[in-house]
């Protein structure tokens, strides 16, 4: 038990304190809810029913999107761009989808290469993609959510106002939705710019998205 | 000696357990996201 938890300490850490933010955001977001509704004298809710509201769900999806988004782009970007000094990325003239014995496909899989990287055509052409297949569904569908769960908000927005509803589609034409998205996107993509920029100079002692201490600034790909 | 103990201490004999206790917390993070982005776009839907 003790060996399972240490070698799995970094995913369950972060599944640990993602769960306790959750469940704190959840508290917060249910006071805040409760407060707003009797400024308004309007009624309040119980917190099982804020959890299944939409105004709970599309705080939490409009934060999933951007961060799959993130995932998505950077592993995309990654194969074609590169980043001198930065451990992120591939050392420049590497840039593209690489061979098949760099990659260790089909004849050059190695005795304990996962049985789809060996098996070639459309096996292999998918497991080649799976990660990127896997977080692009993630993204379209968390945004999905943030898009209906947003709708209805707006909606109801609308009608306590007395003034005219919107169809999804234009909903998602709509200023509200784009606020929503766009100011999460712009700070996923500062994050990544930056970090990819920052890691060629600054140093983390032992992380292994650092380069090594000693490692010269412009080694590239490198990971401590 | 010590190589063969640190083989079973970092578990190499037992691949097969290790890629188990892999899998679950790989399923345990798919099904978490997929349960939470098809709830909130059934309750998001379930109100129009």
């Amino acid at each position: 038990m003790r060996r399972w938890l240490h070698d799995n300490s970094l995913s369950l850490f972060f599944l640990v304190i993602f769960l306790a933010a959750l469940v704190g955001q959840a508290i917060a977001g249910h006071t805040l809810h409760n407060e707003n509704a009797m400024a308004h004298h309007s009624s309040t809710m119980s917190f099982w029913r804020y959890l299944h509201s939409s105004d709970f769900g599309n705080a939490v999806m409009e934060n999933w999107q951007s961060e799959y988004l993130q995932f998505m782009l950077f592993m995309l970007a990654t194969v074609w761009l590169v980043q001198r000094g930065s451990p992120e990325s591939k050392p420049p003239g590497k840039e593209g989808p690489e061979s098949d014995e760099e990659q260790k496909i089909g004849p050059h899989a190695d005795d304990d290469s996962p049985g789809w990287a060996r098996a070639g055509g459309l096996r292999t052409l998918v497991y080649s993609n799976s990660l990127l297949i896997v977080m692009s569904i993630i993204f379209f569908g968390s945004w999905f959510a943030q898009s209906v769960t947003g709708w209805t908000n707006y909606n109801a927005d609308q009608v306590d106002h007395h003034q005219a509803t919107l169809t999804w589609l234009g909903y998602i034409g709509s200023a509200d939705f784009w606020e929503a998205t766009l100011e999460n996107w712009q700070s996923e993509f500062l994050a990544v710019g930056s970090f990819v920029a920052i890691t060629a100079f600054l140093r983390q002692r032992g992380s292994s998205q650092s380069k090594p201490v000693g490692a010269a600034h412009h080694s590239t790909g490198v990971e401590g | 000696m010590g190589a063969q103990s640190d083989d079973r201490r970092l578990g190499k004999a037992q691949p097969g357990r290790t890629h188990a206790a892999m899998r679950v917390l790989f399923w345990t993070w798919i099904v978490l996201i997929t349960a939470g982005l098809v709830f909130y776009s059934v309750v998001g839907l379930s109100h129009h």
